[in-house]
């Protein structure tokens, strides 16, 4: 062998795998080099280092931690460059992927015109989503995509149908949103067959569901965020050992804590009673911890573990209300009335089951949850 | 029932509305075509035409990107009809654009090659529907190849890299628009802040401190970018700027922007005959280029029993008319004439129409007519005839249309008015061919070879035509008098005019030559840097 060769079998050797792990690389490359040569004067190389980090943030985890650091980052360079739309673009984003409605709202309004741009719409939409609102958040989505067509317009159009209870159309527009992508988006086509994949296995169609993150797994080699989607799947359809394995293999990459308690009740299914109760201690704890400091984008998980991990029914119901507060839309209310009905308050659920529908909703959870509460006060 | 539902619980932090900063658009500029050459070949032996459609060198220079598929379409026929000259109405434009819509989605269908390349640089380059066969063949990119059709017509090819041959003052011509991208980052949330509402003009307007030159600041829009500032993004003055010697500010500064910069290439010298059925009456080859790129579900298809075209009627009748090949591929760019997207077009969209823009006829008189309002008060103030109705105005002025009938009256010539050639060269045969007029040229959007002529433009493009220069020439009135020769698509060429003119710098707007010579022989193109 060669210098030069052995040198190429080096560096062969220590090439991040083509998908996730050459991605992130990549990007913290990127990262490294807008941050060297930032102008510190400069909004858009403020907003690209931002924007930078919190892709960087968002791909390998998206950490709750991280956004809120990255979140006071956008705050300090706001102050900076105040008319700054993208940043306010940043800001809102951010926002939405912590729960915070009242800051994304904050963003949105701070600068006039925002939410009459398409990337500005599409969070207005966002919002009104997170409302419960419905019918605005799909006219917010249809307008954007008129003006600028983007895939991502087209995934959230088809989440909406989910939310509302439009399984079929919904997958109809993830498969139109897939149309849009092109080779060069590979992770945006896992993304998509993930949900896919989702939106398959919640109507009982689990193979197809396998097929769909079989694809996901090809497309973009090497993602967490496929793996936890995998091992899911796995828990959904028995295979426990399998689930635990999946998510085992997650945590290594990213570790929050509803992928440990997602390992708990995997391990606890495969009888390790034990261990598994030890990643859902440690996982309550890391949302204990958040709620603590004020945070509200664990509430619902809190709801979640109470009611079902380790039942303490009032305070399920305590943090479903909380998230309603929060954020009042089907999803949240759903949860509301499962707590409560874990509770014994099965009438007050099935009244919030009625509220639910009455927004609108009508996603695959929303439809189980009533069906089962409403049973239980003896409908037919 | 637990609350860990399947895909509640680990799509909640990753929900759709994080989308956009996952996913950053994945830059796609191996798409991007940037030129259409095609004019007659010098050949003795038979009549060939010369076809190149330059791309994004990307990855580099002489390596294809494997995801990509190009596309020429070809689609000679016979000159067209069109208005007579005492015919100077909309309704006249309106027949000849329904005449070529119909010419162009009716019965008749334009062959294509197609090129893809493998990793290994090989590539497929598939002639289909063309009278000389429908044939595929496997070339080696970056060397000349001869390729042998069905019919035994040789055909001349070459798939690589060269010197981009496109030598253009881009940065001026961006001036002269006030396009904000090519100076400033604008942010995403602004998109709708790209041509900036101050009057185009090719003479800097008086307190334009957006876009006129900055010598402090000399590399402004060459590469330097700075950040938008708050605005206003409107222009209150009136009067074009002066320096103390009392010379226009030119927008152009004469230096091509592409200099030492390459691109990659598909050349083909190609026998009329094997074109077209009827060489000596199909005496014009329409040729236009198209970027696709394979789409993600296309790149993963070896999974069996899932294909997305099988499982999904709403993609399949979105596909339909696209042929099994296509179907896998998202068109992305399309290029016929230079600056039909840029200058014409303000619709990004519009740029994926290629031959079946008509449906931006009425915006195409609109828009003529708006920049007509810059550039005809241009003209005048440099003591030219301007072919645009500007009622004298000293200065330029920004003005849009909402209809194409309230533009129409003051564009009528600048629409109609035949571009007058600089002499006979062009006329190759000498025979009767008609000039060229703006809507004949840009609508539909494709490379016009008259094989009949030289192909210089706009009867074709040949690599050396100043097109920069020569697009400008429409604004100049063709009928009015100039010297002893008249005006042409080359007066604004002419260095004497600028050498007598009151402004600096004294240039033409197009750099006068290439940066590397072009070659004689095929394949035209000089080597890549």
């Amino acid at each position: 062998m060669t210098a030069m060769t052995a040198m190429t079998a080096m560096t062969a050797m220590t090439k991040p795998r083509p998908g996730y792990d050459a991605d992130l690389a990549g990007l913290r490359q990127q990262l490294v080099e807008h941050e060297a040569a930032a102008d510190p004067g400069s909004p858009t190389a403020a907003c690209e280092v931002l924007t930078l980090r919190h892709r960087e943030a968002t791909l390998s985890g998206g950490r709750p931690a991280e956004l809120l650091a990255i979140g006071a980052e956008i705050d300090r360079a706001v102050e900076r460059f105040p008319a700054w739309p993208d940043l306010r673009l940043l800001r809102a984003t951010v926002a939405l992927a912590l729960h915070r409605i009242d800051l994304a709202r904050a963003a949105l309004d701070a600068v006039p015109g925002l939410t009459v741009v398409p990337p500005g719409r599409v969070l207005a939409a966002d919002l009104a989503q997170f409302d419960g609102d419905y019918a605005g958040a799909r006219a917010c989505y249809l307008a954007a995509a008129r003006e600028d067509p983007r895939w991502d317009t087209c995934a959230r159009l088809a989440a909406l149908a989910l939310a509302t209870g439009d399984v079929e159309g919904a997958d109809d527009r993830y498969a139109m949103a897939e149309d849009e992508i092109t080779a060069k988006q590979m992770r945006a086509f896992a993304w998509v067959r993930a949900q896919r994949a989702d939106l398959a296995a919640a109507v009982g169609e689990f193979g197809r569901a396998e097929r769909h993150l079989a694809d996901a797994e090809l497309a973009y080699p090497g993602w967490w965020y496929v793996t936890a989607h995998r091992a899911a799947l796995d828990l959904a359809r028995d295979r426990p050992q399998a689930a635990a394995a999946g998510y085992q293999k997650v945590l290594a990459d990213v570790d929050r804590p509803e992928f440990r308690e997602a390992l708990g009740t995997a391990l606890a299914a495969a009888g390790e009673p034990a261990q598994g109760a030890a990643w859902h201690h440690s996982a309550l704890a890391e949302y204990r911890r958040s709620a603590d400091r004020g945070d509200v984008h664990y509430l619902h998980h809190l709801a979640a573990y109470y009611a079902d991990v380790e039942p303490d029914p009032e305070a399920a119901v305590a943090f479903a209300r909380d998230d309603v507060r929060v954020r009042r839309n089907g999803a949240t209310l759903s949860l509301l009335a499962w707590c409560l009905h874990r509770a014994g308050r099965t009438a007050e659920a099935e009244h919030i089951v009625q509220e639910a529908f009455a927004l609108g909703a009508g996603d695959p959870v929303l439809q189980a949850r009533a069906q089962e509460i409403r049973r239980a006060i003896g409908w037919p | 029932m637990t609350t860990t539902v399947w895909g509640t619980t680990v799509a909640d932090h990753n929900d759709p509305n994080s989308v956009n900063s996952i996913f950053s658009d994945v830059d796609v500029s191996a798409a991007d075509v940037y030129d259409m050459f095609g004019y007659p070949s010098d050949a003795t032996d038979e009549e060939k035409v010369v076809l190149a459609l330059t791309f994004a060198a990307v990855p580099e220079a002489g390596v294809f990107d494997t995801d990509m598929l190009y596309r020429l379409q070809v689609n000679p026929h016979a000159r067209s009809v069109r208005p007579g000259t005492d015919e100077w109405s909309l309704s006249a434009l309106s027949r000849y654009f329904d005449a070529m819509r119909d010419h162009y989605l009716g019965q008749r269908h334009a062959a294509e090659i197609r090129v893809t390349v493998d990793s290994s640089g090989t590539a497929t380059v598939r002639f289909s529907d063309f009278p000389g066969g429908s044939f595929t063949t496997r070339v080696h990119t970056n060397e000349v190849t001869s390729i042998r059709a069905p019919s035994g017509a040789e055909i001349t090819a070459y798939l690589g890299g060269r010197d981009d041959a496109f030598f253009n003052d881009l940065t001026g011509f961006f001036r002269s628009i006030n396009y904000a991208p090519q100076f400033y980052h604008v942010p995403m949330a602004r998109q709708d802040l790209r041509e900036l509402p101050i009057p185009k003009t090719l003479l800097e307007l008086e307190g334009n401190s957006l876009f006129n030159y900055n010598p402090e600041i000399p590399e402004h829009g060459h590469g330097v970018k700075l950040d938008l500032p708050p605005g206003p993004y409107t222009w209150e003055g009136d009067s074009f700027a002066k320096d103390a010697d009392g010379n226009y500010r030119f927008v152009y500064s004469g230096m091509d922007a592409q200099a030492g910069k390459n691109v990659n290439a598909i050349i083909l010298e190609v026998p009329l005959s094997f074109l077209t059925e009827r060489p000596e009456e199909e005496r014009v080859v329409n040729v236009w280029g198209e970027s696709w790129v394979l789409k993600a579900s296309s790149k993963i298809e070896t999974i069996p029993d899932d294909p997305l075209w099988l499982e999904n009627p709403v993609a399949l009748l979105r596909r339909r008319g696209l042929d099994d090949e296509l179907q896998r591929y998202k068109l992305v760019d399309t290029v016929g004439q230079p600056f039909a997207d840029a200058g014409l077009s303000e619709r990004e969209d519009s740029r994926q129409l290629g031959a079946n823009n008509f449906w931006l006829a009425p915006a195409f008189v609109r828009r003529l007519a708006h920049l007509g309002w810059g550039f005809g008060p241009s003209v005048t103030a440099l003591g030219l005839a301007s072919a645009f109705d500007h009622d004298n105005s000293p200065v330029s002025v920004h003005k849009k249309y909402a209809t194409a009938a309230a533009a129409f009256p003051r564009g009528r010539k600048l629409i109609f008015q035949e571009l007058r050639m600089p002499d006979d060269s062009w006329n190759k045969n000498r025979l009767d061919i008609p000039l060229r007029r703006p809507f004949e040229i840009f609508i539909p959007n494709v490379c016009a070879i008259d094989v009949d002529t030289t192909g210089t433009w706009p009867f074709g493009r040949r690599p050396e035509d100043q097109v920069a220069t020569r697009f400008l020439s429409m604004f100049l009135d063709m009928g009015a008098p100039l010297g002893t020769s008249g005006y042409s698509v080359e007066t604004l060429g002419d260095q004497a005019l600028w050498d007598g003119a009151k402004i600096t710098p004294r240039t033409p707007p197009n750099p006068l030559h290439n940066d590397t010579p072009f070659l004689t022989e095929f394949p035209y193109l000089a080597p890549a840097w």
